[in-house]
């Protein structure tokens, strides 16, 4: 799975790539189980933007497989994976997002906090057979 | 007979993991003020500090984007109508306020204090 966002990451540059994870939640735990790639609307490169009619669409198709959208992943192309301004500004708190350094190949997880001061980072486990 | 206020998975922690919430509010803004009004630390995230909708927030009632109503938040709700939230979901890394990278790499040689040499 990482290997294939890493591609898809490459592939994207100088853009940002983007798209939906798709899992369950469980108490404290997230599991992933995939990836769908969504095509990025927004306008400029270093953005990403996927629109509520494909979320509602995602959202529908997860709970038709018993699944839920738990978060989103995009590409940072030329900066660490870590939050922006502008991704704390345009955050939910019940999703979780997965960012990828373009350059680097890092993927670090984040969780904005309830209040929106700020996101947290969340450890990322790989299952067997998942990297 | 009420209508229905459904939310997307993000943010059902907020309603203790209800995906839908009864209402009889008589219109769509109504609806989503009551919704705040039971479930407060949902209000955050459906609005700004100005008690606007937030620019991620897209709402419909029964199918239709309720910003292509004529009467928008004001569109009366009917028993038996859906009205439902959707997120859009946007970032990245313009407007960053943090380093790329190579700016670190560049301003690294220029931030040398005299102290430490």
């Amino acid at each position: 799975v990482l290997a294939g966002l890493r591609r898809e990451t490459g592939a994207a540059a100088p853009a940002e790539c983007c798209g939906a994870l798709i899992g369950v939640r469980a108490d404290r735990e997230i599991e992933v189980r995939t990836l769908i790639p969504v095509p990025n609307e927004a306008a400029d490169h270093a953005s990403y933007r996927i629109d509520a009619e494909v979320v509602r669409r995602l959202e529908r198709q997860a709970a038709c497989a018993g699944l839920h959208v738990v978060g989103f992943y995009h590409s940072h192309p030329t900066s660490h994976a870590e939050p922006s301004a502008k991704d704390l500004e345009l955050a939910l708190p019940g999703y979780i997002y997965l960012i990828v350094d373009a350059s680097a190949g890092a993927v670090r997880c984040w969780r904005l906090r309830d209040d929106r001061s700020a996101f947290t980072e969340l450890p990322v486990e790989l299952l067997a057979g998942a990297a | 007979v009420s209508a229905l206020v459904q939310l997307p998975s993000a943010l059902r922690e907020y309603t203790s993991g209800a995906a839908q919430i009864e209402t009889s509010a008589p219109d769509v803004g109504s609806a989503l003020s009551e919704l705040s009004a039971r479930h407060p630390l949902l209000r955050r995230h459906l609005f700004n500090d100005a008690g606007e909708l937030r620019g991620y927030v897209r709402v419909y009632l029964n199918d239709a984007d309720v910003r292509d109503l004529a009467e928008r938040e004001r569109t009366r709700v009917n028993a038996g109508d859906v009205i439902l939230i959707v997120p859009s979901i946007a970032g990245g890394e313009h407007a960053t306020a943090t380093f790329s990278r190579e700016e670190v790499t560049r301003y690294a040689r220029h931030i040398t204090l005299p102290e430490v040499g």
